[in-house]
């Protein structure tokens, strides 16, 4: 793997093939081909590389929750309190290495089919996130293993034994700091990790002393984990691995059904649902689902992903199965519960909730959507389009006075045309009515005409002064009846030429 | 004396009145109530027909009045009738909100905004359909849309679905539009499919209504709104539950109901070649001429 640094093509990355010829990182290309003619290189795609390490991210998620990104070749995951899910006899059973079972476990595991993937890593388990990272980049590699996935682990409280031996660049320093340090002869964690913190701190910085306090555990290191943490999960793991819709499905039931007592213990239902499914190649499917009430029902909670997968049609690609199905509660509200009456008004309401949400899991929640009132004058800004399963419908207020006359006009048109078009219309007095239009290429002659209405859009949102709209209901010779406006009025641009507004149609009537 | 119906200003006075009192009492004008089906009313599903007040449309129908939970089909000559197709269907679902239940489930197809705007909440609510009673729903394809419109017409808490489309779509062939029609009846919401544009294509709705404007050209002795009630030349082309034919309609803001037209309003009853209807609103009233 090349990549252009300082003007030269350099190797930023090498297999172990390449290593065993001795080629090192950092090299220029030329002088590496110099020796080996027969090298294949390949440029470096930065943005492929984080998307895959992304995904890695993404799939690691099988392990724990709290999973992070890393500089751009690593990942940092917190596994406190998952590890001896992993155990499979006897959580704790300590190893002869220290490790307890569970830890080992998890990271043989990862490093197997990462390995399988087709990836090279090498992992570390450790009390703390530094002492990990110290461990997984600068430990000595085994002889003969050079490439290969390693694993290597320390047991709690015994950092100290591991990690002493390793170059103080293990510690996560900036470069000039480890060449200081080199200078007076500091090059282990042996050297720093004991020495008085005040002369070291006043003289190669307070970084240095924070690494290793977070080495040691002194100071606590948080991660910041890629995704939201759900609040509950439920996953089933498959020796063999499923692939068929119908049990996708079964499973999904089977999980609703013992997240709906999790919630249920908590007085909650979910608002928000995630389905992630874990193909055995390492693609992560995951599949969000909103409802627009608290639910827990396994049934109705399977109904809104049985609508999405079928949505997602032949995008769903179960490849060679999934070994890992998890279903997670994203957002959980209060569970109202609610005493049927004669009146069947509240059942009205859940039918109605039921249908939104099955329509969105399919369409898209924005898809369906509901009319909001808006505090504007400007018919466009009148009304918003805001996803119903997400809106409280007691803000739907429409004002709905009955005209008491039987001619009131109809001020609003049925239709609105957004962005407005502009016509050509003629009118017999400069600021009059029109006489006729031109839209979409058609002519149209006035018959009757209604108006004007002028409307002015708000002065404080423009930097320019805004220009007023007259607004006209005008009938053609056919009984169609549009919402014409003229924008500006006739006047003298700069004492000499007479600007002519222009008109633009923005409704339709009954 | 017969007065003429005229925008007599005694007439207008007593609509005006009569509507005050419907609106205080908070009850319906007496000839746009429904008759209840009992059997239709037994399964919570509301009446079965609805009565628009207007003997010369409800008469075309078998047993006077549309028929409710089934499948209509509107269509208009071309887009730039859009207004006209959806002030129809506006009216209509007006008439079946104020007496059912649940919400309008509003269908649109993705670039259907485009060629004939939008539904505006505004000029609905002016129809007397609530904006908070609408959910509008953006398909992405035709098929989708008709996914939709057969889960709205099964769903409960649902009363009427609107789909709207241009021209005729492929995918709503007779079989789909049948599966439409059964899932309504099964359903008991109304369905309405309004085509812009819309040719002759076949469909397995019960009744295709050819919507255009109506023109009314203008009146002078409105000053306020020359333009008068919104109106429509309705063509039933196809009726399966009754007889076709071709009627002119008015809509009158202040009753929320249908009207016949004020200059075209007979005198004398039209007799019947069909099913007495109801009583239209263009009842007979006597005033002293001044």
């Amino acid at each position: 793997m090349i990549a252009t640094r300082k003007g030269t093509e350099r190797i930023v990355a090498l297999n172990a093939a390449a290593r065993a010829l001795g080629i090192l990182v950092g090299e220029p290309l030329a002088d590496a081909r110099a020796r080996h003619p027969g090298l294949a290189s390949d440029a470096q795609a930065p943005a492929e590389e984080a998307a895959l390490l992304a995904a890695l991210a993404d799939w690691c998620d099988r392990y724990t929750p709290l999973v992070a990104l890393d500089g751009d070749d690593g990942l940092l995951l917190d596994i406190t309190g998952c590890a001896h899910l992993f155990a499979r006899d006897g959580a704790g059973a300590i190893q002869d290495d220290g490790l307890p079972a569970g830890e080992r476990v998890l990271m043989d595991d990862c490093l197997r089919r990462l390995g399988d993937q087709g990836f090279a890593a090498r992992a570390a388990v450790a009390d703390t996130p530094a002492a990990a990272w110290a461990l997984a980049r600068h430990a000595p590699e085994p002889d003969g293993l050079a490439g290969a996935a390693v694993g290597a682990g320390i047991a709690p409280g015994a950092w100290r034994d591991a990690l002493v031996a390793l170059p103080v660049a293990a510690l996560r320093l900036e470069e000039a700091t480890v060449d200081a340090l080199a200078r007076v002869g500091l090059t282990r964690i042996a050297d720093v990790v004991d020495r008085p913190r005040g002369p070291l701190a006043s003289r190669f910085g307070r970084e240095l002393v924070r690494r290793i306090d977070r080495l040691r555990g002194d100071e606590a290191e948080p991660i910041s984990p890629r995704l939201a943490v759900p609040l509950l999960a439920a996953d089933r793991r498959f020796f063999e691995p499923i692939s068929r819709e119908e049990d996708v499905r079964g499973v999904i039931l089977a999980l609703a059904e013992r997240l709906s007592r999790d919630l249920e213990r908590r007085g909650e239902g979910g608002r928000a649902f995630e389905l992630a499914l874990f193909r055995v190649d390492g693609v992560v499917n995951r599949v969000t689902v909103g409802t627009s009430r608290a639910l827990r029902e396994p049934a109705r909670v399977l109904g809104l992903f049985a609508e999405r997968l079928a949505a997602l049609g032949d995008d769903f690609d179960a490849g060679f199965g999934f070994d890992l199905v998890r279903l997670c509660v994203l957002e959980a509200q209060r569970f109202e519960a609610f005493q049927s009456d004669f009146t069947q008004a509240g059942e009205q309401t859940e039918a109605l909730d039921a249908l939104i949400d099955r329509l969105g899991a399919r369409l898209g929640i924005a898809r369906v959507a509901r009319f909001l009132p808006c505090d504007s004058h400007l018919p466009e800004a009148r009304q918003k389009l805001v996803p119903a399963a997400l809106v409280d419908t007691t803000a739907l207020v429409w004002c709905s006075e009955t005209p008491v006359a039987p001619d009131t006009p109809q001020l609003r048109p049925l239709r609105l045309i957004d962005p407005p078009e502009p016509v050509e219309a003629v009118a017999m007095v400069p600021e009059g009515p029109p006489l006729r239009f031109r839209w979409r290429r058609a002519l149209y002659e006035v018959r009757a005409c209604e108006g004007p209405e002028r409307l002015v859009p708000p002065w404080w949102q423009s930097p320019q002064p805004p220009q007023a709209r007259d607004y006209y209901r005008v009938e053609d010779g056919e009984g169609r009846r549009f919402w014409l406006y003229r924008e500006g009025f006739y006047e003298a641009d700069a004492g000499v030429e007479l600007r002519a507004p222009r008109w633009f149609l923005q409704g339709l009537y009954a | 004396m017969v007065a003429v119906p005229r925008p007599d200003p005694d007439r207008t006075l007593l609509v005006e009145l009569r509507s005050r009192v419907a609106a205080l009492e908070g009850r319906l004008s007496s000839e746009a109530q429904l008759q209840p089906d009992p059997a239709s009313a037994a399964n919570g599903q509301g009446p079965a027909r609805l009565l628009t007040g207007v003997a010369g449309f409800d008469g075309l129908f078998a047993a006077a009045g549309m028929p409710c939970g089934t499948l209509h089909e509107a269509t208009s000559a071309e887009s730039r009738s859009g207004g006209a197709l959806t002030g129809f269907a506006a009216a209509l679902l007006s008439c079946l909100a104020a007496r059912r239940a649940g919400a309008v489930l509003w269908v649109t197809e993705p670039d259907g905004g485009r060629e004939a705007g939008a539904p505006n909440a505004e000029g609905l609510a002016r129809f007397g359909l609530d904006p908070a009673r609408v959910v509008l729903v953006r398909a992405r394809c035709v098929a989708e849309m008709l996914w939709a419109v057969e889960e709205g017409v099964q769903a409960k808490g649902v009363c009427a679905v609107v789909a709207e489309m241009r021209g005729a779509p492929r995918a709503l062939d007779l079989t789909a539009s049948r599966r439409l029609l059964l899932r309504a009846e099964a359903g008991g919401a109304t369905a309405f499919l309004l085509r812009h544009a819309g040719g002759a294509a076949p469909t397995a709705a019960v009744t295709r209504f050819r919507i255009a404007a109506r023109l009314s050209g203008g009146r002078e002795d409105r000053r306020l709104a020359p333009l008068g009630r919104p109106g429509w030349r309705v063509e039933l082309q196809r009726n399966r539950d009754g007889r076709p034919g071709t009627v002119e309609l008015e809509w009158d803001h202040a009753m929320r109901s249908f009207a016949a037209p004020a200059d075209r309003e007979p005198v004398v009853p039209r007799t019947g070649d069909g099913p007495a209807g109801a009583p239209g609103t263009g009842r007979v009233v006597a005033f002293a001429r001044r």
